[in-house]
């Protein structure tokens, strides 16, 4: 693994980055010249959330529209309108508020979740029953449930995962945010010209 | 009844999910039966957090891939040594409840 020395600049902000990282993790890291951390940080939340959606299935990542709600109400009070919020029976809103630091890709899965999947009971959405299909209006009729509902383990290991995914994301969407462009040539070097803090240089496990 | 049966009561634990009167499994739409081995999932997770969080604490890179590996145990040896202590905890408990 070549260096990759991370050098912070805690004075100033980096908000490209900061949407780089976000949009898909790992991309700030990349953009400031950190390739490599990059593509670490990438392996590990894309790691992570696709392992959960492929443990938990579709159910690992329900904002029981929580989000939307919030924004749609405050486009509505800025806008004057009256806001009607989408009522939701269940979800997992606090384990997404984690979540949706995954980016843009943890909001698309959760819209396909809450728009393709769950089914409308008379104006609530709510998943399916086993014994439920969804008609093209999206309401319920008897047939066989759009997706297999995570129970159990199944819903709490992959809920974690995505969960842990969006964490490491904004662990490292904050490390990017005040990072300072990696020197041209850097990267041939074996060590940085500074001296390496003892408590930062291997990073402590906990 | 010690950490193995109880180990051994979780494993050969039949617990009932949806998926028998569901369609065939499509990956990341339905969920997979883990029950019976979900505690293994606990080294990847261990080792995906371990990738991302050394990517960004460490100062360089150097000598990243050990220092992944290294977490990793750690999080697991210190998952177990948990486990073992609540158990002992609950073990304690019942013993003091019904003395």
């Amino acid at each position: 693994m070549p260096a990759d020395d991370l050098e912070l600049d805690h004075d100033r902000f980096q908000p490209v980055a900061l949407g780089l990282g976000f949009l898909i993790p790992g991309l700030g890291h990349a953009f400031m010249g950190y390739t490599a951390r990059g593509a670490c940080i990438f392996t590990s939340v894309a790691g992570l959330f696709v392992g959960g959606l492929a443990i938990a299935g579709i159910d690992a990542v329900d904002s029981s529209l929580a989000v939307h709600n919030f924004a749609t109400g405050l486009y509505a009070k800025a806008t004057g309108q009256q806001h009607k919020p989408i009522q939701v029976q269940d979800g997992d809103a606090v384990w997404f508020l984690g979540t949706m630091f995954v980016g843009p890709a943890a909001f698309a899965v959760d819209y396909a979740h809450q728009f393709q999947f769950k089914v409308n009971d008379n104006g609530v959405l709510r998943s399916a029953k086993p014994t439920e299909a969804r008609d093209a209006d999206g309401k319920p009729v008897p047939g066989i449930a759009p997706n297999v509902r995570a129970l159990g383990r199944s819903g709490e290991i992959g809920t974690l995962c995505c969960t842990l995914a969006g964490m490491v994301n904004l662990i490292a969407l904050i490390d990017v945010a005040y990072s300072r462009r990696r020197r041209p040539g850097a990267a041939a070097s074996t060590d940085s010209s500074q001296p390496a803090a003892p408590a930062a240089t291997n990073g402590g496990a906990a | 009844m010690n950490l193995i049966s109880v180990f051994s009561a979780a494993i050969a634990q039949q617990t009932p999910t949806a998926a028998g009167v569901a369609r065939a499994y499509r990956p990341f739409i339905d969920a997979v039966d883990v029950h019976h081995w979900w505690f293994l999932l606990l080294i990847p997770i261990a080792f995906l957090v371990s990738i991302g969080y050394k990517a960004v604490r460490m100062h360089e890179l150097t000598g990243y891939v050990r220092q992944v590996l290294m977490m990793t145990v750690q999080i697991v040896v210190g998952m177990v040594l948990l486990a073992v202590a609540f158990y002992a905890l609950v073990a304690y408990a019942q013993w003091w409840a019904s003395r």
